[in-house]
């Protein structure tokens, strides 16, 4: 659905205009002639607050492949119907929770800071990998499948060898959606106390200065916009 | 009667048809055969204005069918395409319906022409009424289709390609009751194929395209026995003369009884299609075959009888 | 005619579960119900209530009695018993359990409060959590393993009626509920409010543009890459950046300034909810109507339909179900957007959720959090339902 045939210029322009941003000087440079307040200087360097924030996603986004391709295989290897539904009816309860109350509940359990947010993160990014793994695995065609077991591939084989380089772009496209969304995800995380480039956007809002909150925003959207169009270059070409 | 008047279409620069002279006699049914992207699509589209044509005229009973509204004409004339095109969302009888819907006809006199035409179809109203297209295997869907093209009794039907979806056996048999059905109601059919077999065997006469020009047009006869270039003839193949034979029960050809000479000692049932009489024939050695129905000889067919171009027109 | 019907492939049914209900459950079923075993043998032993003398102090953690202890033990492996030797009645100790653990809460948080000052708060602790978890599951997993049908809703009025009777009235997410009475009511239609409104905007610009677009390969290819984009941007940055143009707007013009523009508030909120609201919309939209058979069109033209009758009768009822599902998506993620749209003063239960941040009250932040993730699922079930009756009248699978 995404990409198509800007793809390419999009991996090129949107991360080269969020460096550009990042260079000190330049984003208050844009922003402050607006007349909407100063950006100031914030405690920590805009630069800092983007590089924690993909960290945080980042970091997200490995614990999230590590636990949801194998939950994914696991529930999908036959006679294992019942496993399956619960983990797609756990799934598609987690897309239709609210990001932000997923990341609230965590506070109780874990207390401020960037615990709860990574925690949010893992669970809210889980959803589209799990979902699509499963629905990449479960596409695999019984033809092919049959005739890898007609060559005489073990169980093991089959999957490495077949299902899962078929599955291949369905799965990497439940990734991407997973980061893009979790760059989203961890903005709201600053109200937990994570850090990142919701900082800005929550402190501008509290503080009346629209110039904050536009710095914050316009770093968050790039990011977002940045690691989307990177990850699309993964995806084949239709 | 349909009359096609100079009648070409342009897409840019080319030409999908080209200066198309061609009467559709009144109920009769004219294959449009060709190659694809010989334009015979487009020809059939432009008849009920799906396609506007460039330049040249489409007479319906000798009226310019640029003086109608599209939906107007279009209303008046059968319309059966490959893909059925059925709308999945009402059951069969809904779709039946459709046209005389559009009309404004009288919903109970709708109902029970619906019945009908099922009936005509060869589908039994009870069972199929209200089945959902999905429901419907290719053939039974197509007879819908037949049946919906027929529903406001128009006295023009255009079909594209009506029989191409469907497994051979499921062709043959519908292609069977369409005849039977055509014999009956004699409506002027315009019908596009490329399957030389299909033209064949159902036209009354054949309307040869390539590359947007009519070829030739006239009796499956006339193109096998007498055609008028080289393409017709490559186009129709060498064995032209054999799908024909294999089209037509061997009674067709027989000679009848003269009493004198004695019977030939093979014998075949009147019922065998030609073709097969011809291998059998050749199988045994012999000039004459026996041609009998139900045991009793009453016939006789040789090779002259099967070469002879003329078995009659049903 | 023979047409071999190829249908329903990887779309596999569960086999019915044997009626006689003598029989043990499939395997599989088992292990669902073993993993809902776990959590609940957990929470058995962990602390149940976290008592505190106000709503932010810290508290003491306390345990269950002994006896409640091992009730909550049986009752967590009775399912897992009933599914291998009487997998029909599984239903009942699921469904015991689950509402033996919410009259536990109810009971025990009464209890603790008992002698204690006006402040004083009883909330659920991990134990109650993880045992509420593990009876869900179990009875997920009950509903695998046959009976009939209602069973797999016994829970519905018995956990109605324990709320009715007042049974949680004790749990301090209720007393914070109590406290904040009307203004939580408020809230909750705020929040209903922007939702629907957003949706509603959503609909009346995206409907069009989904019918003008899905004709046209070009546009539709750039509508859809341009709403793409937009559902990139993180919805709080997307918020962010839609408070400075419409402030400079209501600096620039005072008439809209007076009409409720402003740079915080509803109107940047609503903005940003349409935005978002409107991929989804399209997205389906195009795509529906895109898939509507191209026979049944030509079909429809050739039988002399005009472009209107053809849009009513064919186009449109082909599409709605997937349609629909769209409309879905996009009410889902309002839900989630308008608590996040607190922030900017836009009211909703995402208020509760920032002000319980701000002030560390655990209470505020689930008296904000839970009924926002009941709302969703509410609304998803809702127009999921109304899917699947569409897709049946109208003779298509969603």
């Amino acid at each position: 659905m995404r990409g198509g045939r800007g793809g390419r210029w999009a991996a090129l322009v949107w991360p080269a205009l969020l460096l550009l941003c990042l260079i000190p000087g330049v984003l208050p440079a844009l922003i402050d002639p607006l007349g909407l307040g100063e950006v100031g200087t914030p405690e920590r360097p805009l630069w800092q607050l983007t590089l924690t924030h993909l960290g945080l996603v980042v970091l997200a986004s490995v614990v999230v492949l590590a636990l949801g391709l194998p939950l994914a295989v696991a529930v999908t290897r036959p006679g294992r119907d019942a496993l399956r539904q619960l983990s797609e009816t756990l799934v598609g309860l987690g897309q239709t929770v609210p990001t932000f109350a997923v990341l609230a509940l965590a506070v109780p359990a874990l207390g401020f800071g960037w615990a709860p947010t990574l925690l949010g993160l893992i669970v809210y990014g889980l959803v589209p990998v799990v979902s699509n793994a499963v629905v990449g695995l479960q596409g695999v065609s019984p033809g092919a499948l049959d005739a890898a077991r007609g060559m005489g591939m073990s169980a093991r084989q089959r999957l490495w060898r077949v299902e899962l380089p078929l599955a291949r772009p369905v799965i990497l496209a439940g990734v991407r959606t997973s980061t893009v969304y979790n760059v989203g995800t961890a903005t709201v995380g600053a109200a937990l106390g994570a850090g990142g480039l919701g900082e800005p956007i929550i402190n501008g809002l509290s503080q009346q200065n629209t110039a904050l909150v536009l710095s914050g925003a316009v770093l968050a959207a790039l990011l977002a916009l940045s690691l989307d169009a990177l990850m699309a270059l993964s995806e084949p070409r239709p | 009667m349909i009359e096609l008047h100079h009648l070409e279409k342009r897409f840019g620069d080319s030409f999908a048809v080209q200066d198309l002279n061609l009467t559709f006699p009144d109920g009769e049914l004219t294959a449009l055969l060709g190659p694809s992207g010989c334009g015979k699509t487009t020809t059939l589209r432009m008849i009920n204005r799906l396609i506007e044509p460039s330049g040249g005229q489409v007479r319906l009973n000798g009226q310019d069918t640029r003086a109608l509204k599209p939906e107007a004409l279009r209303r008046g004339i059968g319309y059966v395409i490959q893909q059925v095109g059925l709308f999945p969302h009402l059951n069969v009888a809904q779709n039946v319906a459709t046209v005389p819907d559009l009309l404004g006809r009288d919903r109970r006199a709708t109902a029970a022409r619906v019945d009908e035409l099922l009936d005509l179809v060869g589908l039994d109203p009870d069972t199929f009424r209200h089945k959902r297209p999905g429901e419907l295997s290719g053939g039974q869907a197509q007879r819908v289709g037949v049946a919906r093209a027929l529903a406001a009794d128009p006295p023009v039907l255009l079909m594209d390609e009506p029989f191409g979806a469907l497994d051979p056996l499921a062709r043959d048999r519908l292609q069977d009751a369409f005849r039977d059905i055509q014999r009956r109601l004699r409506k002027t059919v315009v019908m596009v194929t490329h399957d030389i077999d299909e033209a064949l065997r159902l036209g009354d006469r054949v309307a040869l395209m390539n590359a947007g020009r009519l070829e030739q047009f006239g009796t499956p006869d006339d193109l096998i026995h007498r055609p008028v270039s080289d393409f017709v003839r490559q186009f129709l193949g060498e064995d032209a003369a054999l799908r024909q034979l294999a089209g037509q029960p061997v009674s067709r050809f027989m000679a009848a009884l003269d009493g004198a000479s004695p019977l030939p000692p093979v014998a075949v049932e009147d019922t065998l299609n030609a073709r097969s009489a011809l291998a059998v024939l050749l199988r045994e050695g012999t000039d004459r075959l026996t041609v009998t129905r139900g045991g009793q000889a009453v016939g006789t067919v040789g090779w002259a009888d099967l070469r002879t171009s003329g078995p009659e027109r049903p | 005619m023979s047409d071999p019907a190829g249908k329903e492939v990887g779309a596999e049914r569960l086999p019915a579960p044997s009626a006689a209900g003598r029989s043990g459950a499939r395997g599989d079923v088992q292990a669902v119900l073993a993993l809902a075993a776990l959590p609940m043998l957990a929470g058995a032993w962990l602390p149940w209530v976290l008592l505190r003398p106000n709503r932010l102090a810290p508290g003491e953690y306390l345990r269950l009695p002994p006896v409640w202890v091992a009730t909550l033990l049986v009752l967590a492996l009775l399912p897992l018993a009933a599914a291998r030797w009487r997998s029909a009645l599984t239903w009942v100790p699921a469904t015991l359990a689950l509402l033996l653990a919410v009259w536990l809460l109810g009971t025990r948080t009464g209890a603790a409060l008992v002698g204690q000052a006006e402040f004083a708060r009883a909330s659920a602790a991990s134990g109650a959590w993880l045992t509420l978890l593990g009876a869900g599951v179990a009875v997920y997993g009950a509903r695998l393993c046959g009976g009939p049908r209602v069973a797999g809703w016994a829970w519905l009025p018995g956990l109605a009626a324990l709320l009715l009777t007042g049974t949680l009235a004790d749990w301090s997410v209720l007393v914070e509920g109590r406290s904040e009475g009307p203004r939580w009511v408020q809230e909750l239609a705020q929040h209903l409010r922007l939702v629907g409104t957003a949706l509603g905007l959503a609909l009346l610009i995206g409907a069009p543009l989904a019918v003008w677009a899905s004709g046209r390969e070009r546009v539709a290819g750039a509508v859809l890459g341009a709403a793409n984009a937009v559902q990139t941007i993180p919805s709080l940055a997307l918020l962010g950046l839609l408070i400075a143009p419409l402030s400079a707007l209501a600096n620039a013009f005072p008439a809209l300034r007076e009409a409720g523009v402003s740079g915080i508030g509803v109107a940047p909120a609503l903005s940003a909810m349409t935005l978002y609201a409107l991929l989804p919309v399209l997205r389906n939209g195009v795509v529906a109507l895109r898939s509507v058979p191209a026979g049944a069109v030509d079909a429809a033209r050739g039988m002399g339909m005009t472009a209107s009758q053809r849009f009513w009768r064919v186009q449109l009822p082909l599409a709605l179900p997937v349609w629909l599902s769209g409309v879905r998506q996009a009410a889902v993620l309002l839900v989630g957007v308008a608590a996040v749209a607190a922030l900017i003063g836009a009211g909703g239960l995402g208020t509760y959720i920032f002000k319980g941040l701000q002030s560390a009250a655990t209470d505020l932040i689930l008296l904000g959090a839970v009924p926002a993730a009941l709302l969703a699922v509410a609304v998803d079930a809702a127009l999921r339902g109304l899917e699947t009756l569409l897709a049946r009248r109208l003779g298509r699978a969603a």
